[in-house]
């Protein structure tokens, strides 16, 4: 721990305390995270193991460079690349009101650092503006591997593990207990509406039936027709609201078309449907505008 | 001090009871043999993502990361003084054992296997620690593949209290630092679905029974060390084929044409001679399991 110089706490994330810090030989500023050792018998968090070592296979400019582990007595540190602040923190300096081009920038880097996950057989599973950090260069890194883990491995029920609500699928609010890509890609359609417009969140449900609802309310009640084998979900259910009156297009005013064309594409209620990372970026919003 | 007397010093075991190789001859049709049912299904499966089975770089990835967790030379001559490749072997099957009752997947043993290997091309161990590190190696192992972890009071007991849950807690931290945490071992389980989906058998009625083959042949393959340093896609590529000749009852043409499609199947890189050589190797072992 001489190694680092603790300079202020940043916040606390999900198994410990994150501390700004700077390296005393090199003065790089890094972010130092905690992970506690405490429960006697089950060593490392599962969590933790996942996050680094699933990290330090990810070396990517859109996703957060784990830069060091270090073992200590009951407590393992996790040195981080250090970044400025989080999308969410951005929302709130920005007045309701981003830059076109900032918005295409965030939402390329989301997509190339989802792309690279994806591509490495990793779900992050947890994407929301708080775990998107920005840095000083205007650079998006992908944060909090906390929940991701390798896909095509078995899966458990995890309901209210996964995803905060705003930016959870209909699919998995519908008790879903296997997913895949489609997933992340639901949340960073979201998260594009919400850069949009100018921090507002989509769909800010208050709890399940509300989150549906809302999503319900823009996209349309989704039907055997429209989504072959979604009443057979363990948790789905039939709202009977009326037809969708707007089109989503009209809750995103500023998006250019091309970027409306673009969001509709992500977000499609059955998970099918839903276009993926590497896709997304080959669409004319990114190529042609 | 013959081997029997010997097996003690390694291994400590609590028995369980069950023999998990009754491979019954001739039963009619070879899909019924037991060894299929040597590593169970319990667990759940991830459905098929398309996008991803789809994605050429998904192969391209894991044919790249698999070399930087191939271990590159036999630690028996080199590194280990008292380590023995028989006492690997039944280490190996004890940790099958473990993994097979606590319905771990295969991959898991896998996993488990391949940083054990690592391992001790690192690090010299004394026998009195090697099922030590197993156990660590299964304990790291769960936590990292599967939807259930072994839970640490257990994996002591089977191992009759010879190691304690501190030893276990420290090793852990050791096995870590020690591979720097590299420990997402590429297994043979990665590349299945990926040859399966190239073959367009992916949704095949049997799928099912192909796919518990496969996982029983490849878990086969990490109890014998020869297989250590063999790249694990040619093993992956391998078991698939034996697993479809065997269910299938295939002919010679009809094993050559699938020899062929697993080759293109893999992008050419797999070597034709190399995996045949693999495929005997694999067939010979699990004769000789089948003997025992």
């Amino acid at each position: 721990m001489h190694k680092y110089e603790k300079l202020l706490k940043i916040g606390e994330g999900t198994y410990g305390t994150v501390f700004k810090a700077k390296n005393r030989d090199t003065q790089e500023i890094v972010a130092l995270k905690r992970v506690r050792l405490d429960d006697e018998d089950d060593g490392v968090p599962s969590s933790a193991l996942r996050e680094i070592c699933l990290l330090k296979e990810l070396k990517h400019r859109n996703i957060i460079r784990l830069l060091d582990v270090l073992h200590g007595e009951n407590k393992l540190t996790l040195v981080f690349e250090y970044c400025d602040q989080d999308l969410k923190k951005y929302f709130d300096s920005c007045n309701g009101e981003i830059d076109p081009d900032t918005v295409k920038s965030f939402m390329q880097q989301l997509l190339k650092g989802l792309a690279f996950c994806h591509s490495h057989h990793v779900l992050h599973r947890d994407l929301k503006p708080q775990n998107l950090l920005i840095n000083k260069n205007g650079e998006l890194k992908l944060a909090d591997f906390g929940l991701a883990r390798a896909f095509g491995i078995p899966v458990k029920c995890y309901s209210a593990e996964v995803v905060t609500l705003w930016y959870r699928p209909p699919d998995v609010l519908f008790g879903a207990k296997i997913y895949n890509t489609s997933i992340d890609q639901w949340s960073a359609g979201c998260i594009f509406a919400e850069l949009a417009n100018g921090g507002r969140p989509l769909f800010p449900g208050s709890d399940i039936e509300d989150q549906l609802k809302r999503i319900f309310k823009i996209l349309g009640e989704p039907s055997e027709e429209t989504w072959p084998g979604v009443t057979l979900l363990p948790d789905f259910r039939d709202f009977n609201l009326p037809p969708a009156t707007f089109s989503l297009a009209l809750y995103i005013p500023k998006l250019s078309q091309k970027g409306k064309e673009l969001l509709q594409q992500m977000l499609v209620c059955n998970p099918s449907g839903r276009i993926s990372a590497e896709d997304s970026l080959k669409h004319p919003y990114f190529t042609q505008e | 001090m013959n081997q029997t007397e010997s097996r003690r010093s390694v291994l400590n075991y609590t028995s369980t009871g069950k023999e998990y190789y009754s491979y019954e001859e001739d039963s009619g049709n070879s899909s019924n043999c037991s060894i299929e049912s040597l590593i169970s299904t319990a667990s759940l499966r991830a459905p098929n993502d398309h996008h991803l089975l789809s994605d050429h770089r998904n192969l391209t990835s894991l044919l790249f990361l698999e070399d930087l967790y191939r271990i590159q030379s036999d630690y028996f001559s080199h590194i280990q003084t008292e380590i023995k490749p028989w006492m690997r072997k039944m280490l190996a099957n004890w940790m099958l054992e473990v993994c097979r009752n606590q319905n771990q997947e295969a991959d898991v043993f896998i996993t488990a296997m391949n940083i054990l290997d690592r391992f001790l091309s690192l690090q010299a161990v004394s026998k009195r620690h090697l099922q030590l590190l197993g156990t660590t190696c299964m304990f790291i192992a769960a936590k990292l593949r599967s939807s259930s972890q072994l839970n640490a009071h257990t994996l002591v007991i089977y191992t009759a209290n010879s190691i304690s849950i501190e030893q276990l807690l420290d090793w852990e931290q050791m096995v870590l630092a020690k591979l720097k945490w590299d420990i997402n071992s590429i297994t043979a389980c990665d590349y299945v679905p990926i040859l399966l989906s190239r073959l367009n058998i992916i949704e095949h009625k049997n799928i099912k029974s192909i796919r518990s083959y496969i996982d029983t042949l490849v878990a086969m393959c990490s109890t014998d060390f020869k297989f250590s340093m063999v790249s694990t896609s040619v093993i992956a590529t391998g078991c698939l084929y034996l697993a479809i000749k065997y269910l299938n009852n295939l002919d010679e043409d009809q094993c050559e044409q699938i020899l062929a499609e697993l080759t293109s199947a893999s992008n050419c890189v797999i070597d034709t001679e190399i995996l045949v050589q693999c495929i005997e190797q694999i067939e010979e072992v699990v004769q000789s399991e089948v003997k025992n």
